[in-house]
């Protein structure tokens, strides 16, 4: 079986849901990374990441409770599985491995 | 409100699932951007419309394929996956039973043929004139007017030749104008030492390519003047081969002319189909003739319609009010030409009346094949049902089965309307008298035919489907009718099958007394006058005369030839004959009538077999002066002369007192449908003779060239002649058509019946095999099982002869009255149209007892 990758904007949602834990669904998600990245971020393309993700299997969903500000309707809290951390965790752990093979800084 | 309706927008295309965390984000986000404080200055009406747009926006942009399929049923492809099972499964059912594909196949081929075809018809008659380059900035000016005792206006197709300078000079809004008129019927032509006698010579003025383009293939239309000709392809290629002809001379009746330009074949869809033009159109060579005029793009063409008519009033109002006649100049669009009002020296039209007619006959074959396919899957139901059940309980929604038998309709009517397009395509190119290049088909037309064609197939397969999904939905399997001795049909067969049988019924009926009707108003000289009525064109020319006179005389002596006569002034009858104004002395007075004459002499009733049904006809004493005048039946009918005609007279001219009417003959039937009779006077020869009219004892063609000789030796012109016949069929050849296809149209009817019959009997005996073998090992003879199963098919008959019938007279009753002379409808005309349907029923009637006879009744219920 082909190994999964995670695209740039997957893997950013697969943590910001890491984060934010009991908080993380679409609206949120969208929030924190215009507050956070300060980078424009449209609510349909995080709710597609997070579907595509809960494909993967990276993700589970399940929903929450309704807020008078969204007119009553629920939140789907979206939390990390096990397959999505360790996807996260080998994700990260390339990068520094990467990032040791690029001649550092010497200051002074 | 706004929120609201963008709130639907999203219900309409996102998943059920996915609807409230998305629409709860949405308004969430809604409100941050309505309370944001990152822009203080900002009014609350500013923020309030700022959040709105971004709400349309957000929501707008879930319209996204990554939320689209996330539909239930199109996940994981397993609804494409369910309908190629469906497609598959309805082509294993479809093989499985040949019969009942091939007749549906066939029946819907024919049908959807029949209706292509006169679509194609009916498109090909629009697209007169429409191909010319700006065609809908062309108008021609018509004429009307009526005697102070005329029943009705007379409208003329023509109007005064010295309209087209008038409008060219007077009008601001007219960018160019011209005349059209034919030289003559045939003109005497003559290329180099070679002589011909043509038709299609059309006299216009040096405008003509201005107001209509065409293309050119030799010459330059800014170089004509008035003794030039333009050619087209066809004749040059007669006349001159593949040469050039730019610069040749032409003798046209005797005048020289210079080949100035060819122009391409004029194409099959033009109102004027001329061969040449010359360019001597004025108000000094011909009185009349067609006025075309082009107005200018931002011209109002509702008051260049009004200053035209205003030309007239000043003009000839007061010249034709002395004879209390009032008229008046109309305009009308060239696009509408073909398919409008027929007016009096027109150009030939498009039969309204007709097209309607073969169009409805049309659409009811269709739907008649349509009944076909429906009635064929609803007696089928039935017998599909313990496939659906099973298929229900086992799991399937009852939905499918409806979607099923709609895939089934798409395949069949997707394959019939291939194999009709393949087969009409070859019938078009290889029947159709149009040339492919005069004739192109816009693709926005194709598409709408198509789409009417598997709209009506899908309604019909929905109804059907319908049906047999209702009759699905009983969740139990049912025996399949072991001991139900003969198929009772189903209503809705049963309904089916006397919807089709009216329809078929009243089709057949209507289409006999059309034909009957149509031979009533074009029958004449089709019999009497079959080979043996030659009609000899005498040439224009004064001096020929003596010889022409010479050779009658020497006609009279020969044996095979019974009479000879010469005709004068709209010498054979026609629908653009002479007419003229008339003054008609009554119990009433006098009064003024435009009315249609011919010069005719002492032979000619007796040679037409026109009958004088009062009177007498004409005498060699009458001949050379206007003093007797014959009229016809209608006219006598029309001018309502309850008492004895002969006590009438007719004035013309500066004869004020009026020639005595000496006699009434009976019509001659020759006007087809497109307009109701004329009354027509008849008076003593007294102009050049236009025509000589020989009857022959019998038809023998050595006999014809032994009177060119005659003719070539005493006249020493061209000899140019027809059969009567010929020119009558020419005259009709609408009407002979349309006859044709009405014919064709009921073949294609009773063939969609027999398949229909067929279909249906073949069916029930697949149904009912056991309970008919059953009922044969008990000693059931053929006869008691025919009874039996046709009982109920006679009785729907029955139902519809008693349903269609008086409909079907009622309106061809009221059809007919328009007519004054009618077909009569009676006993022979019902037995006509029920022949055809009683022989189908025989035929299916042998069929069901020849596979009765067949049958291994022991084999069939062997096992049970």
């Amino acid at each position: 079986m082909a190994k999964e990758y995670l695209g740039e904007f997957e893997e950013l949602v697969l943590t910001l849901v890491a984060a934010l834990q009991e908080d993380a669904y679409g609206a949120a998600i969208a929030e924190e990374i215009e507050t956070r990245m300060k980078r424009d971020v449209n609510l349909s393309a995080v709710h597609v990441t997070l579907y595509r993700l809960e494909d993967k299997g990276f993700l589970k969903s399940s929903l929450g409770g309704g807020t008078n500000e969204r007119g009553g309707r629920r939140k789907r809290i979206y939390t990390i599985t096990n397959a999505g951390l360790a996807m996260l965790k080998a994700m990260k752990e390339a990068r520094v491995d990467l990032w040791k093979l690029v001649p550092q800084l010497k200051i002074g | 409100m706004d929120r609201l309706w963008v709130i639907r927008f999203l219900r309409w295309f996102c998943p059920q699932h996915l609807q409230e965390e998305i629409e709860g984000d949405l308004l969430q986000r809604f409100e941050r951007d309505l309370k944001s404080s990152d822009h203080p200055e900002w009014h609350d009406d500013y923020k309030l419309r700022r959040a709105k747009r971004r709400l349309l926006w957000n929501t707008i942009r879930y319209f996204r394929p990554g939320i689209l399929l996330r539909h239930a049923d199109l996940q994981s492809g397993s609804s494409v996956g369910l309908y190629l099972s469906y497609t598959r499964s309805t082509y294993r059912l479809l093989k499985k039973q040949p019969v009942y594909t091939a007749l549906n196949l066939v029946s819907l081929t024919l049908g959807i043929c029949v209706f292509l075809w006169t679509t194609l018809t009916l498109y090909k008659e629009w697209s007169y004139d429409k191909h010319f380059k700006d065609a809908n900035r062309i108008y021609r000016v018509t004429m009307n007017w009526q005697g102070e005792s005329d029943l009705s206006e007379t409208r003329l197709g023509w109007s005064l030749s010295a309209l087209p300078e008038q409008l060219r000079t007077s009008l601001a809004g007219v960018e160019h104008a011209t005349g059209l008129v034919k030289v003559k019927d045939r003109v005497l032509v003559k290329v180099g030492n070679t002589s011909f006698l043509e038709e299609g010579y059309y006299q216009t003025d040096t405008c003509y390519f201005n107001v209509f383009e065409y293309k050119w293939e030799h010459g330059n239309p800014n170089k004509i003047n008035r003794s030039s000709i333009v050619l087209t392809s066809s004749l040059s290629k007669k006349y001159f081969g593949n040469d050039s002809p730019v610069g040749h001379r032409i003798e046209i009746e005797n005048e020289a002319f210079e080949v100035m330009g060819v122009i391409q074949d004029v194409p099959a869809n033009s109102s004027f189909r001329f061969k040449a033009l010359v360019f001597t159109f004025d108000a000094s060579y011909t009185d009349w003739g067609f006025t075309f005029f082009k107005i200018r793009p931002d011209a109002s063409v509702s008051s260049i319609g009004q200053n035209i008519k205003s030309l007239f009033q000043e003009e000839y109002a007061s010249t034709l009010k002395q004879s209390t006649i009032t008229g008046s100049y109309h305009i009308e669009p060239l696009m509408d030409i073909h398919m409008g009002e027929y007016k009096m020296m027109d150009s030939p039209k498009a039969n309204r009346k007709l097209l309607a007619l073969v169009t409805s006959l049309a659409a009811i074959i269709l739907f008649i094949s349509l009944t076909n396919y429906s009635n064929l899957t609803t007696s089928l139901a039935d017998d599909r049902q313990r496939e659906s059940t099973i298929r229900i309980v086992l799991g399937a929604a009852p939905g499918n089965i409806l979607i099923q038998s709609i895939i089934e309709a798409t395949m069949l009517s997707i394959s019939a309307l291939f194999i009709s397009s393949m087969i009409i395509y070859l019938l078009w190119s290889a029947l159709d008298e149009f040339l492919p290049n005069a004739y192109s088909f816009d693709t926005g037309h194709i598409l709408w035919v198509f789409s009417t064609i598997i709209f009506c197939v899908f309604i019909v397969a929905c109804l059907s489907g319908f049906w047999s999904y209702q009759k699905r939905r009983v969740v139990s399997i049912n025996k399949p009718g072991l001991f139900q001795f003969w198929p009772r049909y189903h209503w809705l067969t049963g309904l089916w099958m006397t919807f089709q049988f009216c329809i078929t019924l009243t089709l057949l009926f209507s289409s006999r007394i059309i034909l009957d009707q149509l031979q009533e108003v074009t029958g004449w000289g089709k019999d009497s006058h079959q080979n043996q009525s030659l009609v000899v064109n005498v040439p224009h020319q004064e001096d020929v005369m003596p010889a022409v006179e010479n050779f009658a005389r020497m006609l009279q002596q020969q044996p095979y030839v019974m009479q000879a006569s010469l005709t004068g002034v709209g010498a054979l009858p026609s629908l653009e004959a002479s007419m003229d104004i008339f003054g008609v002395h009554s119990e009433w007075g006098k009064s003024i009538q435009t009315l249609q004459y011919t010069e005719v002499d002492a032979t000619y009733f007796d040679l037409f077999n026109l009958n004088i049904v009062a009177g007498r006809p004409f005498t060699e004493e009458d001949m050379g002066s206007w003093e007797a005048v014959i009229v016809s039946e209608s006219y006598v009918k029309q001018q309502g002369w309850s008492d004895d005609p002969l006590q009438h007279r007719i004035c013309y001219g500066g004869i004020c007192d009026g020639v005595q009417v000496v006699g009434v003959v009976r019509d001659a039937l020759f006007w087809g449908l497109q307009q109701s009779e004329r009354p027509m006077l008849y008076y003593p020869l007294q102009s050049a003779p236009e025509k000589l009219v020989i009857k022959l004892s019998l038809f023998d063609p050595t006999k014809l060239d032994e009177i060119k000789s005659l003719w070539l030796g005493a006249v020493q012109l061209p000899f140019d002649c027809q059969f009567f016949d010929q020119y009558v069929a020419k005259h009709v050849e609408k009407e002979r058509k349309t006859e044709q296809q009405i014919s064709l149209l009921a073949g294609v009817s009773i063939l969609l019946i027999a398949l229909g019959f067929l279909g249906v009997v073949h069916v029930q005996l697949t149904k009912r095999k056991k309970a008919i073998a059953l009922r044969k090992v008990f000693g059931a003879t053929l006869i008691d099982l025919l009874k039996s199963g046709w009982r109920d098919q006679l009785q729907f008959l029955l139902i519809a002869v008693i349903v269609s019938y008086p409909l079907a007279w009622l309106v061809l009753q009221s059809w007919l009255a328009q007519f004054t002379s009618k077909t009569s409808v009676n006993l022979v005309t019902f037995l006509q149209s029920l022949i055809p349907v009683a022989v189908i029923i025989l035929f299916a009637l042998i069929y069901h007892g020849w596979k009765l006879g067949r049958m291994k009744s022991l084999d069939i219920i062997r096992y049970e």
